[in-house]
């Protein structure tokens, strides 16, 4: 998948769907105030990789932005002030459209992708090759 | 030599009658003062729209200032209206000129905007290219990783905890 990124041929967008509540919303709120300010794969990875409990609560998040090197102060209202979480609401409420009812879920240029890497990469050069035959169409037009 | 004291005495009952011409008689006050009156009246007329018409400008431009829609406007400028109506039109005029004079230089010169674009939930979408890591020489724009005119886009929702 990141072959098909690095080349040019597909883009990869994280949405967020909370399903574990609070918790979960706090995390998404954190990243994307992070992503105010650049760190938006640095809080994403903290959270997916790392996964600590205090990660999830106002007082890690706060330590984490510091360590990041996040204007701490700014970081800190965007968060109290759930800046973004209009933002977080709206790709819930396009995931409940698209038919999203668990996570992880995939999809690959809005249709429904399989559960296994695989299957997904089968799915982008389906697509791959579904975008090659309409630019010929277009070349021969 | 009766004759010298009668001439001289016509003369003297004609100056004095011509003297007396130019005192200010009883008579004559009422119709200064007639002609006084409208004159003062005319200067509190003037006063009276000249006011209001200049209120009704300031308020116009506090609303222009404050960056309030047309319609936020229509209210408080139809309500000026009728003050606007009743003022000398040579009276507004420089007043005008004066208030789009004055709004022209408290205006702050234009600046250039270097704040980023946001997407439509508000969000500040800045694009990056990330320097380290698995991803390092990826775009990157917030949520979103590779090229924006890509082809195909994939999609995750997922839950963070």
């Amino acid at each position: 998948m990141e072959e098909a990124i690095r080349t040019g041929l597909a883009r990869y967008e994280y949405r967020h769907f909370i399903i574990f509540g609070a918790q979960s919303e706090f995390a998404a709120m954190a990243t994307e105030c992070a992503g105010d300010q650049g760190a938006w794969w640095e809080f994403h990875d903290e959270y997916l990789l790392n996964g600590q409990a205090r990660t999830f609560t106002r007082a890690g998040v706060i330590e984490l932005a510091e360590r990041e090197g996040l204007n701490v102060g700014q970081f800190t209202q965007c968060i109290d002030d759930e800046v973004h979480g209009d933002r977080i609401r709206q790709m819930q409420q396009q995931g409940l459209a698209e038919g999203v009812n668990g996570t992880p879920t995939f999809r690959v240029n809005g249709k429904p992708g399989g559960r296994s890497l695989s299957a997904i990469l089968d799915q982008v050069r389906q697509a791959a090759e579904a975008a090659d035959a309409a630019e010929e169409q277009q070349g021969g037009q | 030599m009766a004759r010298i004291v009668l001439i001289a005495a016509a003369l003297a009952f004609l100056v004095a009658a011509c003297s007396s011409d130019g005192d200010d008689s009883p008579s004559s006050q009422p119709q200064s003062t007639a002609i006084a009156q409208p004159r003062q009246h005319e200067q509190q007329e003037q006063t009276a729209t000249s006011y209001p018409a200049g209120r009704s400008e300031s308020t116009q431009g506090q609303l222009q200032s404050q960056g309030s829609s047309p319609a936020e406007q229509q209210p408080a400028s139809s309500a000026a209206e009728p003050e606007t109506e009743q003022q000398n039109p040579q009276q507004a005029e420089p007043a005008a000129d004066q208030s789009e004079a004055a709004r022209a230089e408290d205006a702050p010169p234009p600046q250039p905007s270097a704040a980023p674009p946001a997407n439509g939930n508000g969000a500040v979408m800045v694009a990056q290219i990330i320097a380290t890591g698995h991803r390092a020489g990826l775009i990157a724009n917030r949520n979103v990783i590779g090229d924006p005119d890509a082809p195909i886009l994939i999609t995750e929702y997922s839950d963070f905890l």
